[in-house]
């Protein structure tokens, strides 16, 4: 009992010295954690969202910013298509369906996307807040039915009208005159769907034929396969047989691209983190060896009364352990409540439990922390041998 | 007084480096006897009571202590006589100053199931004995111990040194200048404790100090001098 009162004391002792080196590595630690959550989270979503369409078409563009675009509207829209590139799609035999998708309106700067149900179970889009009387969360009642983003909810309610225009910086004469009518608040996503406005692409037609538009566009379609073995020759009869020059992409391929550059980026980071948690192991044992010299005393004072020097190198040993632990949790702890708090702006972050391989950035900072308690601990032993 | 031998030393030497700080051909303290040994700085009374506690190895010697030769028995038999047998009062007394008073001076019955048992069968409980041997040294409330010793006064934390030597009933009680911070009052309590413990328990008293006046009541007065040859030489060298 007076050796764990030794070690609590002790360790109050050198409080304020070690308080900073239990914060730097508490801080690395939850670095480190938060940084594999978003990453696994992200790569998880990603996953998740590519493997909704089997292909996306659009006007010959870039591939990587034509997937990025259609899935999380990062960059600008790709060129336009005609309306009949989508029918010729849907009608072909190996597709299971397809989803136009047009983002050519706007309200008061909001990009309106206009699209059927399986554009919003492609990217998991879905209402919190909605009418539901004959209605529902994942699909529009009818042709004037409209779902709005999460950062819309602030300025909108469910039932309410909007009225959209052609183009982005629209004048009096490009806004249509018929209204849609609220439906629901779509879930956050933390991508910029949220400040779009979802309508029913049928609706968005007939509304355009009212304003004198005579010719549909789109600017990308989604296709889901019969078969996921037909891939490649889908692809391929897509852009070889029709008339229109085309960009097919698959999108998990694409991704896959990009997962390479942001896995580096990751790594970056996780190796940031753990030098930052290997400097306050090296700041915890200078703290001891600092330490060690004042000690002296009072080690051959414990000896005189009779603790072995096992006793004396487990207490060096038990002080820096005590430390580390003090900062894992301290870590986890942070780490826990910052996803919490990210979570509650990014919802793809939450949805994800940290896989158990991340977890050995831990334990490779608390095997080095061990050993790094072990050489004090040794010089501890040595010392008291020879007292 | 018994004639069983308590510490028995022959032609010990012992030298740091170059310098020979210990030479003495022959000394012998019986069991229950009470020392004092007297010498001014650097007649080697520190190193000599280090040696007894098998602190220092000398070069060569014989040196028992308690029927252990200190330079032959292994290191967990010397931990366990100086835990078991032996209370030591440092000149600086050493405490652990970041715990209290009363912790420090229980410290050898933490170590030791001897003195503990010692001590619970002389007041009841360890920390009984501790209270009373604090009581005897003059502190004014014994009852205030559980500040941290550094917290104290000098005269205080020696005290408390003193009470944590004696606490558990050793058999040999060394004590390098015990009252060095203590007034003339203080002094005499000290060595009169020191005295009337070990005497009661039948323990070797061994102490050391560099006043040559006014210390009463030791069985024999052993002047470092003239028992260090180490030391007559060099003051010799030194003319």
């Amino acid at each position: 009992m007076v050796i764990l009162k030794i070690i609590c004391r002790s360790f109050g002792q050198r409080a304020g010295r070690s308080t900073i080196s239990i914060l730097a590595l508490a801080l690395s630690i939850a670095l480190l954690l938060v940084i594999s959550h978003i990453h696994e989270a992200v790569r998880s979503y990603a996953r998740q969202v590519s493997s909704g369409a089997d292909l996306i078409v659009g006007a010959p563009s870039q591939p990587v910013h034509l997937a990025l675009y259609s899935l999380f509207r990062i960059g600008p829209p790709p060129p336009v298509l005609p309306w009949n590139i989508y029918e010729e799609i849907a009608g072909m035999e190996d597709v299971e369906w397809a989803a136009p998708v047009s983002t050519n309106e706007s309200h008061r700067g909001y990009t309106v996307t206009g699209s059927t149900a399986h554009y919003m179970e492609t990217l998991q889009l879905k209402a919190l807040n909605f009418i539901d009387t004959s209605g529902s969360g994942t699909a529009f009642r009818n042709d004037r039915s409209a779902f709005i983003g999460a950062n819309l909810a602030a300025h909108y309610q469910p039932g309410e009208t909007l009225t959209i225009a052609n183009g982005f910086s629209p004048s009096l004469k490009d806004e249509y005159q018929t209204p849609f009518v609220i439906q629901g608040v779509l879930m956050e996503t933390g991508t910029l769907l949220d400040s779009n406005i979802l309508v029913p692409i049928e609706g968005l037609r007939k509304i355009r034929k009212a304003h004198g538009i005579t010719t549909d566009y789109l600017n990308f379609i989604m296709i889901k396969l019969r078969h996921r073995h037909s891939l490649f020759k889908v692809q391929q009869e897509l852009k070889s047989t029709l008339n229109t020059p085309l960009e097919v992409v698959i999108p998990a391929f694409e991704l896959e691209k990009l997962g390479h550059y942001q896995r580096m980026l990751n790594n970056v980071f996780m190796a940031m983190s753990f030098i930052i948690g290997v400097l306050s192991l090296m700041m915890m044992y200078f703290n001891l060896s600092a330490g060690f010299a004042e000690r002296k005393q009072e080690v051959e004072l414990l000896r005189m009364v009779g603790a072995s020097p096992w006793q004396l190198a487990g207490l060096t040993l038990a002080e820096p352990m005590l430390q580390i632990l003090v900062a894992l949790c301290s870590g986890v702890i942070v780490y826990k409540i910052s996803t919490l708090f990210v979570g509650s702006w990014i919802p793809v972050v939450s949805s994800i439990t940290l896989p158990f391989e991340q977890l050995v950035w831990l334990l490779s900072l608390f095997l080095l922390g061990f050993l790094v308690a072990c050489l004090p601990a040794w010089r501890m032993y040595g010392f008291s041998r020879r007292t | 007084m018994t004639n069983v031998q308590a510490i028995a030393i022959h032609d010990l030497e012992h030298s740091i480096g170059e310098t020979e700080v210990l030479r003495i051909p022959e000394l012998v303290i019986n069991a229950g006897e009470m020392v004092c040994l007297q010498g001014g700085n650097g007649s080697g009374k520190t190193t000599l009571l280090r040696a007894l506690m098998g602190l220092v190895r000398c070069n060569s010697g014989d040196v028992m202590v308690l029927g252990n030769d200190m330079r032959k028995i292994g290191t967990s038999v010397v931990e366990k006589l100086r835990a078991d047998s032996i209370g030591f009062i440092f000149q600086h007394y050493r405490l652990v100053p970041y715990l209290s008073a009363f912790d420090n001076i229980l410290l050898p019955c933490y170590f030791s199931a001897k003195r503990q048992y010692e001590a619970e069968r002389k007041s009841e409980t360890a920390a009984g004995d501790a209270i009373r041997l604090i009581r005897r040294l003059s502190l004014s409330d014994p009852s205030r111990l559980s500040k941290n010793a550094s917290q104290y006064s000098a005269g205080q934390q020696q005290r408390f040194a003193i009470a944590r030597a004696l606490i558990g009933k050793p058999d040999m009680v060394l004590a390098d200048e015990p009252a060095s911070a203590m007034d003339c009052r203080g002094k005499k309590a000290v060595y009169q404790l020191l005295q009337e413990e070990c005497r009661a328990n039948g323990a070797t008293l061994i102490c050391t100090t560099h006043d040559e006046n006014g210390i009463d009541g030791f069985d024999r007065y052993v002047d470092m001098d003239s028992l260090n040859l180490a030391r007559e030489r060099e003051n010799r060298w030194s003319f």
